[in-house]
C-alpha cells in the first residue's frame, strides 16, 4: 500500500456530504463529515472548514485521474477522501500537513487482491505515511502512544500516533484511526495532524476528531 | 495473489449443524463438535477420531505448528487399520485435523488472509527452504458476517516420515484476529484426487459460527 495514495482522488467523492450542524440539531460546536454512501462520519469543531474536491483537487490534496488509473488497473485507490483544517491555509498545499495548523483527512481505500492478501492490522499504520519504510531508511519516527487494536462488530483496525520527520515530508506528528472490512477488500481511515509543536497544543481537540470517527454498515 | 471470492450465507449456515446432526443417523456420519470452541466438522462414522494426546505421542504430528496446549485439537483416519500416526502423513486413506488456536498478540497483529495458510504448516518458509509446495486450486476467500478465512488445496512433499500429501485446508479467524480455528483433510496424492470429493464434503461441513466480536 503506498505512501501518498492519501493524496490522490475519489471518482466518487462527488457523493461524499457535509452535514454541518443540521444531523447535530441544536448543537452547533461541531460539524459533522462524512459519506452517507462510503459509511463513515467523524465531527470536528464548527470553526474548521470542510474543503471543496475542487480545492483540493486544485492544491494536489487528490488526483482524480490517478485514482481511476489505478483502479481500471485493477490497484489499490481510494474511492473517496475529504479534507478539513482549522485554517483556510490547510487547503493551499499538502505540504501544510507538516504547518501549524491542524487538519483532518478521511479516506476510504478499495484494496487490490495483494493488498487484500497481505494487509494485516500492523501494516494499517503504514496506510498513509509509510511508517515502516521510514523507520527502514533511517528517518526519525517516534511513536507518540502505544498501538490501540479495535474490533467493532466486523470491523477490526487500530489507531497508532506518530511522528515523523523525513526530507519528503518535514516533521509532522499525526494520529491515524483504520479500520478493515472483514473480506479485508476496503480500508476506512482518518489521519489527523499538523507540525509537532501543534500536534502537542492541539492535542485534545484531535483526539476528540480521532474519537468521533465512525464506519457505519460494519463494513459492508 | 487474489482469492476467489465467496460470502456465505449466513443463514443457510446457522442451519447446517442442526441439519448435519438430524442426518448423522441414516447417513453414516458422526460429528466431531466443540461447544466451548465453537466448531463442528462432520465426519464418516467409519473414520477413528483421536484427541490431542493421542496425536501428540506421533512423529509426524511434531511437524505441525501447534501451541502446547490448544483448546481444542483433534485427528481422524478412515484408514481400515487406522492410527493416530497416519495423521498428517501419505497415508492411502484420508486422514483430518481440527483445531481451535488462540493467537499470540504477535500473530494477531502480523497476520494476513495470506498467512492463515501457514498456521498449521509454514508454507511460506518450507517453499523458501526448497520444499515443493503446489497450489492445487486457486484459493477461496471466505467471509461469514464478522468472520474471515481461507481455503486452500496444496501439495507438499516433506520429508519422511510425512512424505508427499495432498491437502485442503480451512481456516477461519474472528474480527478480533485473536483466535482461529482449522480443518485439514488430506492423503497421498493419488489418494487425495480419488477421494477428493468425499474430502470436499467434509471440508464442506466445518461450520465456525459468525459471534461478532467474539
Amino acid at each position: 500500500m503506498g505512501h501518498g495514495r492519501g493524496r490522490i482522488a475519489a471518482a466518487l467523492v462527488t457523493f461524499g456530504v457535509v452535514l454541518a450542524g443540521v444531523l447535530s440539531g441544536c448543537t452547533t460546536s461541531v460539524t459533522y463529515v462524512g459519506s452517507s454512501t462510503q459509511d463513515l462520519y467523524f465531527k470536528v469543531p464548527n470553526t474548521w472548514e470542510v474543503f471543496s474536491q475542487a480545492t483540493l483537487k486544485e492544491n494536489g490534496w487528490v488526483d482524480p485521474a490517478a485514482s481511476g488509473q489505478a483502479a481500471l488497473a485493477g490497484q489499490s485507490h481510494p474511492v473517496f477522501e475529504t479534507v478539513a483544517g482549522a485554517n483556510p491555509k490547510v487547503a493551499r498545499s499538502v505540504d501544510t500537513q507538516s504547518g501549524p495548523y491542524p487538519w483532518a483527512m478521511a479516506q476510504v481505500v478499495a484494496l487490490d487482491g495483494e493488498d487484500q492478501a497481505n494487509t494485516s492490522l500492523a501494516a494499517l499504520a503504514d496506510e498513509d505515511y509509510p511508517i515502516d519504510q521510514l523507520n527502514q531508511d533511517g528517518d526519525r519516527v517516534q511513536q507518540l502512544s502505544p498501538t490501540r487494536l479495535l474490533v467493532d462488530g466486523a470491523l477490526r483496525g487500530s489507531r497508532v500516533a506518530y511522528q515523523i520527520e523525513s526530507q519528503e515530508t518535514g516533521a509532522i506528528s499525526f494520529e491515524q484511526v483504520a479500520f478493515l472490512n472483514s473480506a479485508t477488500d476496503k480500508v476506512w481511515l482518518l489521519d489527523v495532524g499538523c507540525s509537532p509543536a501543534c500536534f502537542q497544543v492541539h492535542r485534545a481537540v484531535l483526539d476528540r476528531i480521532v474519537s468521533s470517527f465512525v464506519v457505519t454498515g460494519q463494513g459492508r | 495473489m487474489a482469492f476467489a471470492g465467496r460470502v456465505r450465507a449466513t443463514a443457510l449456515v446457522a442451519f447446517a449443524p442442526l441439519l448435519a446432526v438430524l442426518l448423522t443417523a441414516c447417513a453414516g456420519t458422526q460429528a466431531v463438535v466443540s461447544a466451548s470452541q465453537h466448531l463442528y466438522v462432520s465426519l464418516p462414522s467409519s473414520w477413528k477420531v483421536y484427541d490431542e494426546s493421542q496425536l501428540a505421542q506421533t512423529q509426524p504430528f511434531q511437524a505441525l505448528g501447534v501451541s502446547a496446549a490448544p483448546p481444542f485439537l483433534a485427528g481422524a483416519s478412515a484408514s481400515p487399520r487406522p492410527s493416530a500416526a497416519d495423521v498428517f502423513t501419505q497415508s492411502s486413506y484420508p486422514w483430518a485435523v481440527v483445531l481451535a488456536e488462540p493467537l499470540t498478540a504477535n500473530q494477531q497483529s502480523s497476520i494476513s488472509l495470506l498467512g492463515l495458510n501457514d498456521i498449521l504448516v509454514p508454507v511460506d518458509q518450507l517453499s523458501s527452504e526448497g520444499i515443493p509446495v503446489q497450489t492445487l486450486e486457486q484459493p477461496e476467500l471466505l467471509v461469514n458476517g464478522a468472520m474471515r478465512g481461507t481455503l486452500e488445496s496444496l501439495e507438499i512433499g516433506l520429508p519422511s516420515p510425512i512424505g508427499e500429501i495432498d491437502y485442503d485446508q480451512e481456516t477461519w479467524a474472528n474480527s478480533a484476529t485473536n483466535k482461529v480455528w482449522l480443518l485439514m483433510v488430506g492423503c497421498s496424492p493419488r489418494c487425495f484426487q480419488a477421494q477428493h470429493s468425499a474430502i470436499s464434503h467434509i471440508v464442506s461441513s466445518f461450520y465456525v459460527p459468525d459471534r461478532g466480536n467474539q
